[in-house]
């Protein structure tokens, strides 16, 4: 077992392998050398490290991650297994809290889920329902709009 | 005097009923001198619109903050408190305690590398779009080089492009483009106008780069070329390709269809396309008729036109002077999946290209276990000797006067229709196989597949075949042979065979004929006594007979 401590003081007491998940946790504890020590995790809060280990607990035996010279059609595919979309079906802060907290665990797969719901969200839309998904302010000048317009014409999907 | 009306300050104001309670006292306590604007009353009636805020009672708090507003008239900070009371006011948020206003705009929040692991699962057409959401996203993908690598431009449905899109798609890519890749949508018409002209100018427009040094200089990466492209290019674009050498030698993988270019063996003839893996040329109109260029090639004078491409895994060349612009794109799809082949393979479909054919059987160190030959024609012999990987040589509806060399390493061979000679001249099939006797003392071919063979060849074939077959003691693993081949039975010294098998059962066949000939395998069978010869086929066969033998009587 594993103590880790949130950003805001809470402990979660993890059983190793699900906590090495994280490349990070995982060089603490071989730096340490000692299992027993309490690991503080200063970037992440409560609530997103409960959920980051939620999913590290589900994902706890899965085979090594494949090697980077993955091929490019698997890496530019964003199917998500079923589990990890209902995982996933949370609100954008947390989603966006998830997707940092991988990040800086260094979890390359939850990154990976995380960062494939995201584009999920972009794919196939509209400039205007991408600025609605996410809540963007359309800051440019109608003059700007329609200079962009005209030069990305070629790309568009009609 | 100081209003301290931060967000932080809202944790440590209470937010009971009862906090309100005390406050109320508090205040109440003042009476008139609630006016004296000390720093005291400020803080306290700060509190209370505080404690009024958490509770939701936003019309009290409203009260406090105008309060505020007039007795510390000089803050700014009290005036935008009270306008952020009157926000909560109007939207009354009272079921849900995160204001909905709040922005997702992850491209401002997250760092550049997570950014870019989700705009790369989007594909190159859709990314450049995305610079239209808002400025943020603009510059970033602007920037963003290796979002600019692979230029996919056959997703396209735009009504128009420029002459400068390519251009700038490459500049944007920083020296990083590996793929370009001109083309149809899957599901469009490769005769679409829209198409066709998009094509015409992406295409013009990197000609026209590549050909030009300084922009060459931008595609220092660039190792995969996909043009699909039913346009007209002149023979003078050829001349294009010779100036492109700069950057093709970096080049893997040339795909090419349906484009009418003469260029093709430009780009083979850059014997210094070292890096190149894979050729793939469909439905292009391939000018091998130059006849000085390909003299100059197969001369390989030039230490850079040897024809040794030492990393080459596949050729495709499923291109044939076709004229005939009503070929449906139905029937293009179908032979286009005809090329799809596994690594170290050459498949040659439906090729005029008559010295090419020749060539390819003298390209040095060339790792393929697998050669297919369709539709091609020639009377250059083929020499594959040096080809010492070579396992298996399948050669299809051919018009070729010769039969290949092969290197011992050969086991299999499949020839089927019109394959050696031409129709017209039924002459050589006999010369052929003379050849073939005699260039093949070392053959070590076990699997012969006549399957598909025109009769009447098949017949010559077989006759002379056989007795070379069973002078040499060849051991014949596996003739695939149908139930016509009765003289190819016949004549053949099946105690040699290790194992027969037969297929092809023609249906048009009069069953008449088909007893006739069961009966003489059989007869044949019974007589040679080959052990080899599993009874299941024998069993087999005689079912097959009793079951015509019903049918007939």
């Amino acid at each position: 077992m594993v103590k880790l401590t949130s950003s805001d003081g809470e402990s979660f007491d993890v059983e190793k392998d699900v906590a090495e998940r994280s490349v990070l946790i995982k060089n603490m504890i071989e730096d340490v050398g000692d299992d027993s020590t309490e690991i503080p995790i200063p970037n992440v809060t409560a609530n997103v490290l409960k959920k980051v280990l939620e999913w590290c607990e589900h994902h706890k035996s899965d085979p090594a991650p494949a090697t980077e010279d993955d091929t490019d059609a698997r890496k530019k595919s964003t199917d998500i297994d079923e589990w990890d979309q209902k995982f996933m079906q949370v609100d954008q802060e947390m989603l966006f809290e998830i997707i940092l907290a991988a990040n800086y665990l260094d979890i390359k797969a939850l990154l990976e889920v995380g960062c494939k719901t995201v584009a999920n969200m972009i794919k196939g839309k509209t400039p205007e329902e991408i600025r609605r998904t996410f809540n963007i302010q359309n800051d440019f000048t109608p003059e700007e709009e329609a200079q962009i317009r005209r030069e990305n014409e070629w790309a568009e999907d009609r | 005097m100081s209003m301290e009306v931060s967000k932080t300050g809202i944790a440590d104001v209470p937010g009971t009923d009862l906090d309100l309670a005390s406050l109320n006292t508090e205040i109440d306590r003042l009476g008139e001198d609630i006016h004296m604007s000390e720093r005291a009353t400020l803080s306290l009636l700060q509190k209370r619109a505080r404690c009024y805020e958490k509770l939701g009672k936003f019309q009290l708090a409203f009260e406090d903050a105008r309060l505020i507003t007039l007795l510390d008239s000089k803050n700014p900070e009290a005036f935008l408190y009270a306008g952020e009371i009157t926000q909560k006011l109007l939207h009354k948020p009272t079921s849900s305690p995160e204001p909905t206003s709040k922005s997702h705009n992850f491209v401002r929040v997250f760092p550049t590398e997570i950014i870019l692991q989700i705009f790369r699962y989007l594909s190159f057409p859709e990314t450049a779009r995305l610079q239209l959401v808002c400025k943020s996203w603009r510059t970033f993908i602007e920037d963003a080089s290796s979002l600019w690598t692979v230029l996919d431009f056959r997703r396209c449905r735009g009504p128009a492009i420029a002459d400068c899109v390519l251009k700038n798609c490459i500049k944007r890519g920083k020296g990083k483009v590996t793929q370009i890749s001109i083309g149809y949508p899957p599901d469009r018409d490769f005769r679409d106008n829209e198409c066709l002209s998009r094509n015409g100018t992406l295409l013009n427009a990197l000609f026209k780069m590549t050909s030009d040094l300084k922009y060459a200089r931008l595609l220092p990466s660039l190792h995969t070329l996909h043009l699909e492209c039913y346009t007209m290019l002149f023979a003078s674009k050829a001349a294009y390709f010779d100036e492109m050498y700069g950057f093709l030698e970096r080049l893997q993988e040339v795909t090419i269809e349906i484009v009418n270019l003469s260029g093709l063996l430009d780009i083979l003839d850059l014997g210094a396309v070292n890096s190149l893996r894979s050729i793939r040329a469909v439905y292009s109109l391939c000018n091998l008729t130059a006849e000085e260029r390909t003299i100059e090639f197969l001369k390989g004078s030039n230490p850079f036109r040897k024809f040794s491409l030492p990393k080459l895994e596949a050729i495709s060349l499923n291109g044939y002077q076709w004229k005939d612009m009503t070929l449906s794109p139905v029937e293009r799809h179908e032979k286009a999946s005809f090329v799809r082949h596994p690594r170290g393979n050459i498949t040659i479909d439906q090729v005029s290209l008559v010295r090419f054919l020749s060539m390819a059987g003298n390209l040095e160190l060339f790792e393929c276990s697998n050669v297919a030959i369709q539709i091609g024609h020639g009377d250059v012999p083929l020499d594959f000797r040096r080809n010492l990987n070579l396992r298996e040589v399948c050669m299809r509806w051919t018009r070729i006067r010769h039969l290949p060399v092969l290197p011992a390493s050969v086991t299999k061979l499949t020839i089927s229709d019109s394959t050696v000679g031409d129709p017209r001249a039924p002459l050589p099939t006999a010369e052929v196989i003379m050849q073939y006797d005699s260039l093949h003392k070392d053959s070590h071919v076990s699997e012969l597949d006549l399957s598909g063979t025109l009769d009447a060849q098949r017949n010559i074939f077989c006759a002379l075949s056989a007795d070379m077959f069973r002078q040499q003691g060849v051991l014949l693993e596996a003739i695939l042979v149908t139930y016509r081949a009765d003289q190819w039975l016949r004549s053949l010294d099946l105690s040699v065979c290790d194992g027969l098998s037969f297929t092809d059962l023609n249906p048009r066949d009069d069953a008449t004929e088909r007893i006739t000939f069961t009966c003489t395998i059989l007869e044949r069978l019974r007589l040679i006594g080959n052990k080899t010869i599993t009874d299941n086929t024998i069993h087999k066969l005689r079912q097959e007979l009793d079951h015509l033998m019903v049918v007939e009587l």
